[in-house]
C-alpha cells in the first residue's frame, strides 16, 4: 500500500533517471484487506519506465538485489528496478542465504555515479523543466531507447554475476523447469514455481509430460526469447497473480503480455489463462495438476476457455 | 542522550539596509509569469537572499510552470521539480543526500543551501503531511517556503485552504442565487507549523512588500539550521484580480490591516516585526480591511455585511487570540456567524 502512496514520486523516477532499486513485498491492494501476495501492486508501474524482475527465493532475492543495482546504476540504462518479492511467503518466512564478501560485491558493483545530472551548486542544472509538446516525445523516447538497451545490459550483469559469485543463473529473463521433452508448459512468476514443480514431479510419474517457465524479468519482457522458447509446446498455460479486470479475454496482465509476444511467431500454440493464488491463496498441487490437465486436452486440440480462475468458491 | 547531530550552515548575516543588498541574481530572465507577480519577486528574493551555494526544489505550480521552460530556465542555482505535495520530502531527501555524498567524500565538504517551495494548494493543503513530518528531522538542514497566492493558481484559480473567505474563485464564483460561495476560513499554517513541531527552531510570516524584511528572514531560516519554515503571502493580479501595478502595495494593505501579520518565531520565542508589531504596540491602528478588499475583483461582489464580517474576524484575531495573530484559541469560545 505505501508504494501506491508513493504513486507519484515513482511516476517521476524513470523519466528523471534516477536509478533506485526497489524491493516490492507484493501483497494485495486494499480493500478488501489481505496480507498475502497479488502482483497487481508492482505491475502497476508496467507502463512507466521501471524495470521488474520476480524472485523466488531468498537467495534469488539478495542476488538480484546485487543485479538489479548494477543494471540499474549502469548509464546505458540509468532507469529504476523493482524485484518483486511475493509477500508473506518470502517477506515473512526466514531462511538462511549466502552473504557474500564485500571484496566480490565490489567487483561486481561500481560505486554509483550521477555524473553530470548531480544536483549541486558546481553543477547548476535545471531538471524536469517544462517541455510540453515540444519536447515530450523525444524524452520519452530516451527511456524507450534505454529500457531496450537494458536486455543486452542484464544478460552481461548475470554473466558476470557468475564469474564473480559462482552462482549461475543461466538465462536471466526465465528459469525453464523439465521442459525440454515437455508437452505442454505453465508459466508464472515468483514463489508459485514451488508448488508447480512438485506438481510436475508427481505428474511425470503419471506420464503427463509438463513442465515450467518461470519469468523473472518482466520489464525488460524477454519477448522474442519467450516466444522462441514457448512455440515449441503444444499448449502453454500462464499462471496469474494478479487481475486485469475487462483485459482481452478478461485475462491475467501476463497472459495478456505473454499472447502478445507470441502474436509473431510462425507457431502459436493455445495460450490458457489461470488466474490464481490471490491475496496470498495457497496454490496448491491439485490446482496445479487441473491446470495442467486442461492444457493437455487442449494439447490434444480440445477447446477450453481462454481464461479460468482456479481455485475460486463457485 | 546524545545530542542531535547537526551539520554546519552558511553564516549569512542580515543585510543591514536596502544598500548593503547583493546585486548579484540567481532567478533571471527566461520566466513567462504574469506582469506583477508577487511570487515570482519572491523566488528572485528568496535566492538572492540565500546565495550560489544553494539547491532550490520547487513543488508544481505556477513557480514551476511559469518559471521552467525547457531552454529557458531562469534559475542560476541548481534547481529540480518536486511533485505537489512533496515539498517537505524534497526538502528533507536533499538535504539527507548531500550529507551523506559528503561523509562518502564524493563532494566536498561544506554547508549548502538547501531551499524547497510550495504553493498554498501544495504546501497547505496536499503537502502539509509531508512538511510536517519533515519539521520533525532536527538533523537535517533545509528551508521550506510557502509562496502564498491564495489559490490553485497555475490550473486556473480554483479555491485552496488559503483562499480568504468569500473570494471569487473559479470554484467559487458569486452567483444571484447564492453571493459567498467560499464559507471557509483561511488555515493559520505558520502558526500552526510553529506551534505543533518543538524541533523545528524558525517559523516566519514575509511579504516581498517589505524586500529586506523577507530576504533576512530567509537568511536567518537557512543559518540557524535544522528544518525551518517561511510562509509568504503574494498578491497575484490574476487570482486576486487588479491592476498589476498594484502588487506591492497590496502587500502592504495586508500587513497593515492586520490581515497578515508578520512574525518570527525563533528557538520558541515569538517576535512581530514591521508594521505589525507597530500594531500589536498600538504605535499605529490598523487600516480597515475594506481598503484592502476593495482594490480587489475577488471581493467585488461583497456587500457591506460581508465586509463587516470579514472585519470582525480580523478583529477577533487581534483582541480575542491567545496569542493575537499567531494563535488562535479562544479562552471563551464565542458564537460567530457568518451573515446569511
Ligand atoms: C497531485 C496533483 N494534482 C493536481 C496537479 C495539477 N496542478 C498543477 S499545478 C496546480 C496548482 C497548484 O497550486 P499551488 O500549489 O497553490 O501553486 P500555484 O499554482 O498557485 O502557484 C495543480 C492543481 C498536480 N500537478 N499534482
Ligand atoms: S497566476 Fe498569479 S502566481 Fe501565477 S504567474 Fe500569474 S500572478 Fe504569478
Ligand atoms: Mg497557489
Amino acid at each position: 500500500m505505501g508504494w501506491m502512496y508513493a504513486f507519484e514520486a515513482i511516476t517521476v523516477t524513470p523519466a528523471l533517471r534516477i536509478p533506485m532499486v526497489a524491493m516490492v513485498g507484493n501483497r494485495a491492494l486494499d480493500d478488501p484487506g489481505a496480507f498475502g501476495v497479488e502482483h497487481n501492486d508492482a505491475l502497476a508501474v508496467r507502463d512507466l519506465g521501471w524495470q521488474l524482475v520476480w524472485v523466488d527465493n531468498a537467495q534469488e532475492a539478495l542476488d538480484t538485489a546485487l543485479i538489479a543495482y548494477r543494471v540499474a546504476e549502469d548509464r546505458r540504462v540509468f532507469l529504476p528496478c523493482a524485484i518483486g518479492c511475493d509477500g508473506a511467503f518470502l517477506t515473512h518466512s526466514q531462511i538462511q542465504v549466502k552473504i557474500p564478501p564485500q571484496q566480490w560485491v565490489d567487483a561486481f558493483l561500481p560505486r554509483y555515479n550521477r555524473g553530470d545530472l548531480l544536483l549541486h551548486p558546481d553543477n547548476p542544472i535545471t531538471v524536469a523543466p517544462q517541455v510540453n509538446e515540444d519536447w515530450l516525445m523525444e524524452i520519452r523516447k530516451h527511456n524507450d531507447e534505454a529500457m531496450k538497451r537494458s536486455k543486452m545490459v542484464i544478460r552481461e550483469a548475470y554473466a558476470d554475476f557468475a564469474r564473480i559469485f559462482g552462482r549461475n543463473y543461466g538465462n536471466p529473463f526465465f528459469e525453464e523447469y523439465q521442459t525440454e521433452d515437455a508437452d505442454v508448459v505453465l508459466v508464472g512468476m515468483g514463489t508459485l514455481s514451488m508448488p508447480v514443480k512438485v506438481a510436475i514431479r508427481r505428474m511425470r510419474k503419471e506420464g503427463k509430460k509438463v513442465g515450467l517457465v518461470r519469468v523473472r524479468w518482466f520489464r525488460p519482457f524477454a519477448d522474442v526469447e519467450l516466444a522462441t522458447t514457448l512455440s515449441r509446446f503444444k499448449a502453454v498455460g500462464v499462471i496469474d497473480r494478479d487481475f486485469s479486470f475487462g483485459s482481452p479475454y478478461t485475462s491475467g496482465v501476463l497472459a495478456t503480455e505473454v499472447r502478445a509476444a507470441m502474436y509473431p511467431s510462425d507457431k502459436r500454440p493455445p495460450i490458457l489463462c489461470f488466474i490464481c493464488g490471490l491475496g496470498g491463496r495457497e496454490v496448491t498441487v491439485p490446482d496445479v495438476q487441473r491446470m495442467s490437465d486442461m492444457l493437455l486436452k487442449a494439447a490434444a486440440g480440445e477447446t477450453q476457455p481462454l481464461t479460468t480462475w482456479v481455485g475460486i468458491r463457485e | 542522550m546524545d545530542a542531535v547531530e547537526t551539520a554546519a550552515t552558511q553564516q549569512l548575516d542580515p543585510f543591514k539596509g536596502v544598500k548593503k543588498v547583493p546585486l548579484e541574481e540567481y532567478f533571471t530572465s527566461g520566466h513567462r509569469t504574469c506582469q506583477g507577480c508577487e511570487s515570482a519577486l519572491v523566488m528572485k528574493l528568496m535566492v538572492k537572499a540565500s546565495g550560489p551555494r544553494t539547491i532550490v526544489l520547487g513543488s508544481t505550480g505556477c513557480m514551476y510552470v511559469a518559471n521552467t521552460t525547457y531552454y529557458s530556465t531562469s534559475w542560476v542555482v541548481p534547481w529540480m521539480h518536486t511533485q505537489l505535495g512533496s515539498s517537505g520530502s524534497a526538502g528533507l531527501g536533499t538535504s539527507a543526500a548531500l550529507k551523506v555524498l559528503m561523509r562518502k567524500g564524493k563532494i566536498k565538504e561544506e554547508p549548502i543551501n538547501v531551499i524547497a517551495f510550495c504553493g498554498d494548494g501544495g504546501g497547505a493543503d496536499m503537502g502539509l503531511s509531508a512538511i510536517s513530518a519533515a519539521l520533525t528531522h532536527p538533523e537535517y538542514n533545509f528551508l521550506i517556503l510557502l509562496y502564498d497566492n491564495e489559490s490553485y493558481a497555475n490550473t486556473d484559480i480554483q479555491l485552496s485552504g488559503l483562499t480568504p473567505y468569500g473570494a471569487h474563485t473559479t470554484f467559487s464564483p458569486p452567483g444571484k442565487a447564492k453571493r459567498i460561495m467560499h464559507r471557509r476560513w483561511k488555515k493559520n499554517v505558520a502558526g500552526m507549523l510553529a506551534a505543533g513541531h518543538p524541533e523545528c527552531r524558525y517559523v516566519a510570516t514575509v511579504c516581498a512588500s517589505y524586500a529586506v524584511e523577507m530576504m533576512n528572514r530567509v537568511r536567518k531560516a537557512l543559518t540557524i539550521g535544522g528544518p525551518t519554515f517561511v510562509h509568504s503571502l503574494d498578491p497575484c493580479p490574476k487570482g486576486w484580480d487588479y491592476d498589476p501595478m498594484l502588487s506591492h502595495e497590496l502587500g502592504e494593505l495586508a500587513v497593515n490591516s492586520g490581515v497578515w501579520p508578520l512574525y518570527d518565531v525563533e528557538d520558541g520565542v515569538l517576535k512581530l516585526y514591521g508594521r505589525t508589531r507597530g500594531i500589536a504596540e498600538k504605535r499605529s491602528k490598523r487600516i480597515p480591511v475594506r481598503d484592502f478588499l476593495i482594490k480587489q475583483g475577488r471581493f467585488a461582489h461583497f456587500t457591506d455585511d460581508d465586509v463587516d464580517y470579514f472585519q470582525h474576524k480580523i478583529d477577533e484575531m487581534w483582541t480575542k487570540w491567545l496569542i493575537p495573530g499567531i494563535i488562535p484559541i479562544h479562552k471563551d469560545l464565542e458564537k460567530d456567524q457568518p451573515p446569511a
